[in-house]
């Protein structure tokens, strides 16, 4: 049972990014970026701003403020816990949901 | 290539403070491999915080912990799961919205073990199907075994793992601990049921007013016997001493 046991970065999140606790924790962050987004646009378009626009500042708060929210929501259904089994830091956790945030703000704002 | 009959974690001369209230006073406590380690103390003595002490999550006032001989500053559990150390807290680790068997089948891709036969081992077949907010609290106690056994853990630290199971499940338990150590692995655990600690564990370490000491004698006399030394309540409930 013990010994020779390996760890991979990339085996891990492999195995992650395919699962089905990823699934569920995607749709949550989806519902976050759109929350989060509703209310950078509202502002966005009160300030006279284009409310779609890819500001990098204001992409950066949402997405701190999304990431706070979703870590929460882990620790709720105990899903840093679990994470954590499988070796994965919190930085390794952040990235995949930093790159979604960053790739459907980009589309939001090209589509606009 | 580590020596096998030295001790595969250890927290050794921890001093740890709440506020104003010194709750450990140079304890010790070890485990391991191939052994399984229990760790006994009245309710506030310190058992927790010397489980979260050892597996990094919580910093001491002094004192260290070492890792397989290698002394070692807190870390993350993520950390802690790479270094082959699996830590099963008293509280549900297992997410609350997906079933046991994607769980269980994650970690063992990840940790390359076979699902299956983890599950076969640990007796959670039947449970597989379930989401872990469903299952009672032995079977979520035995499935958290069953998912912390997939990580192919060198080193596993529970804390109460009889706690709130029935004789059947506590059976389980006792029985799973048992065979984890085994295949080799370190089994450290603290609880207040004193059965289970005789028949499971084969070594003890009691915390009294903040300090640890081996118990050679547990299988033989009763470990009620060692609460009431400790607490100077007698078993109708009356204070004994001074």
């Amino acid at each position: 049972m013990t010994g020779q046991r390996r760890w991979s970065p990339t085996r891990a999140i492999g195995a992650w990014l395919t699962s089905q606790v990823f699934a569920r924790q995607l749709g949550d962050f989806l519902l976050l970026w759109m929350v989060f987004k509703g209310a950078n646009a509202f502002t966005a378009m009160t300030a006279g701003l284009p409310p779609l626009a890819f500001r990098p500042g204001a992409e950066a708060g949402a997405f701190a403020l999304e990431y706070l929210a979703f870590l929460a929501f882990l620790r709720h259904d105990r899903e840093d816990l679990l994470l954590a089994s499988l070796g994965l830091d919190r930085p390794l956790v952040l990235l995949p949901f930093a790159l979604v945030h960053a790739g459907l703000s980009c589309a939001a704002a090209t589509l606009a | 290539m580590t020596d096998p009959t030295l001790p595969h974690l250890a927290a050794d001369s921890i001093v740890h403070r709440f506020g104003t209230r010194t709750v450990l006073h140079a304890a010790y406590v070890d485990a391991i491999a191939g052994t399984v380690t229990a760790l006994v103390g009245q309710s506030g003595a310190g058992k927790t915080t010397l489980l979260e002490i050892l597996v990094g999550l919580r910093r001491p006032l002094s004192g260290q912990v070492r890792y397989a001989g290698a002394r070692v500053p807190r870390v993350s559990r993520a950390a802690l799961a790479r270094r082959g150390v699996v830590y099963v807290p008293d509280a549900p680790w297992l997410s609350t919205r997906v079933r046991v068997r994607p769980q269980l089948a994650l970690v063992a891709r990840v940790w390359d073990s076979d699902a299956d036969t983890v599950a076969r081992a640990s007796g959670v077949e039947p449970l597989l199907d379930r989401a872990s907010a469903a299952l009672s609290s032995g079977e979520r106690r035995l499935c958290e075994l069953a998912v912390a056994t997939a990580c192919r853990p060198d080193a596993i630290v529970l804390d109460e793992p009889f706690r709130d199971l029935d004789p059947l499940h506590r059976e389980a338990m006792g029985h799973r601990l048992r065979a984890l150590a085994g295949d080799g692995v370190a089994v450290l655990f603290a609880d207040h049921d004193a059965t289970m600690v005789a028949e499971t564990a084969d070594r003890l370490f009691a915390i009294e007013e903040g300090r640890t000491r081996v118990v050679s004698d547990f299988k033989e006399r009763p470990i009620v016997e060692w609460y009431r030394g400790w607490s100077g309540i007698d078993q109708t409930g009356r204070r004994v001493d001074g």
